[in-house]
């Protein structure tokens, strides 16, 4: 028969094994998902988006229970020889972010906002900070009217077509050069509600976000004016 | 004994193939399990993110006739041969219905006009790019002097000694849109937020390429426009002087 002591070491023992074994676990889990191919992170992104998009419960003004996001900011640099190759690479890193919010059609997809404020700016999430390494500058014009002429890739629309069924998007810069960085962000929606957003609007300080959206900005000019609230992807960035 | 060890390996791999069979076979439990889970989540429709419902915006056809003539007018002065001289453009109606905006964005030496509509003005309806425009207003200030008034001294009451500076102010953005802010109009935004905008349609070019429109003021010229009632009193003075007749 065991003694009490060499109970309570093995008892020690195995909670420190199953310890260990957790971040042994957790830390190639991290690894595996931040490891992931770009296709791979964008599927699971969609995937979990999804799922979070059919378990979503709201609990009154408390938040809501769901599943996880699992989506990573993915980083991608280019080149490009013509506007029209910059443009399209521009344009189908838009398609694919919104492919992978659900094309924009599901509400207030990090949750409801709080109790209190939090109305004045939407929350949103870095899909890709595209590196433009080499190639023409070209105007916000010239890619707005590609976005409107060209067929996205996925499907049967225009770009502008895909993204504006259910949402809108927001080129915040006038021109795009190259050696600059610029984010595509997924902007989330806000759900009107007469006691916080309709009133603030009504008092003239709140802007309305019936629709999720997609911008494009530059990631200095994101970093500096924080136009919304930026929600951080799996690996915590 | 070799049929023994043969019957050894054979019994385990029977076995697998009949739970591969039981699990995925078409009649197996996997598809069943599948219609359940899905069963699940077609019962419980009251859990889950909202769909968003987005509505259809259309420009109306005399908001569509209006955006074009301004098009067309400004093709018509970037190509005339005469210098300070005005076109007439079809004045848009109210652009409050479906929430329309009118704006000019000036960049790498071209200028983009984007027609958004919708809540916010967020959707995007139409964009030409204009080569060659440089958008401008009979407006602000230059060395503290007005320029809506050297432009009434310069082109109306023809007495050049009281014009002391520029006759147009260069901007980088107009938008023009339904306001709410002064009286419920259409208004127009060259930089400092929304001003009056009673231009009757015209337009003005130093050099055919400057389009300058004409922001507008009740009363005496200032820095947000010219008083509006020059724009109606001076109409025949600006017929005669238009830049394509």
């Amino acid at each position: 028969m065991k003694s009490k002591k060499a109970m309570s070491a093995s008892f020690i023992v195995g909670i420190m094994i199953t310890l260990v074994a957790f971040v042994v676990i957790g830390g190639a889990v991290t690894k595996f998902l931040s490891g992931f191919e770009e296709k791979e992170s964008e599927v699971l992104c969609r995937d979990s988006l999804a799922l979070k998009a059919q378990t979503k419960l709201e609990v009154g003004g408390a938040g809501e229970i769901s599943t996880p996001i699992l989506c990573k900011t993915l980083d991608k640099d280019f080149s490009a020889d013509t506007k029209k190759k910059a443009m399209d690479n521009f344009a189908a890193n838009l398609e694919r972010c919104w492919w992978m919010w659900l094309e924009g059609e599901k509400s207030e997809m990090f949750g409801p906002r709080g109790v209190v404020g939090s109305d004045e700016k939407t929350k949103c999430f870095v899909c890709y900070d595209l590196l433009y390494q080499e190639g023409p500058t070209f105007t916000k014009g010239e890619l707005l009217n590609y976005l409107k002429e060209s067929k996205a890739r996925k499907v049967d629309a225009t770009y502008l077509d895909y993204v504006q069924k259910n949402g809108y998007v927001d080129v915040f810069e006038s021109s795009f050069s190259p050696s600059e960085a610029y984010a595509v962000v997924f902007a989330s929606n806000i759900e009107e509600d007469f006691w916080q957003t309709s009133h603030a609007r009504l008092l003239g300080f709140a802007p309305t976000y019936n629709r999720n959206g997609l911008w494009l900005v530059k990631l200095s000019t994101l970093q500096k004016q924080m136009p919304c609230y930026l929600q951080t992807d799996i690996a915590g960035e | 004994m070799a049929f023994n060890k043969l019957v050894y390996y054979l019994i385990p791999l029977i076995v697998l193939v009949l739970i591969v069979m039981w699990q995925f076979g078409p009649e197996g439990l996997f598809d069943d399990m599948k219609d359940a889970v899905k069963g699940i989540v077609e019962m419980t429709p009251e859990i889950g993110a909202e769909e968003i419902e987005a509505a259809e915006v259309q420009l109306s056809e005399d908001q569509l006739d209006s955006i074009n003539s301004l098009e067309q007018v400004i093709t018509l002065m970037l190509s005339s041969e005469n210098n300070n001289c005005f076109q007439r453009y079809e004045q848009f109606p109210s652009l409050e219905e479906n929430n329309v905006l009118i704006e000019f964005d000036y960049a790498d030496g071209e200028t983009t006009l984007i027609v958004k509509k919708g809540e916010e003005h967020r959707l995007i309806d139409e964009v030409v790019e204009i080569k060659e425009m440089v958008p401008c207003v009979i407006a602000g200030e230059s060395g503290g002097e007005d320029i809506s008034e050297n432009f009434y001294y310069t082109f109306l009451d023809k007495d050049l000694s009281r014009v002391k500076g520029p006759v147009y102010f260069s901007v980088d953005s107009i938008s023009m849109a339904f306001d709410t802010s002064g009286f419920d109009e259409n208004r127009i935004d060259f930089g400092d937020g929304f001003v009056d905008f009673e231009d009757e349609g015209w337009l003005f070019t130093p050099d055919n390429k400057h389009i300058c429109f004409f922001p507008t003021v009740d009363g005496d010229n200032d820095e947000d426009g010219l008083n509006d009632d020059y724009l109606r009193d001076y109409g025949s003075y600006f017929e005669e002087n238009r830049c394509v007749k």
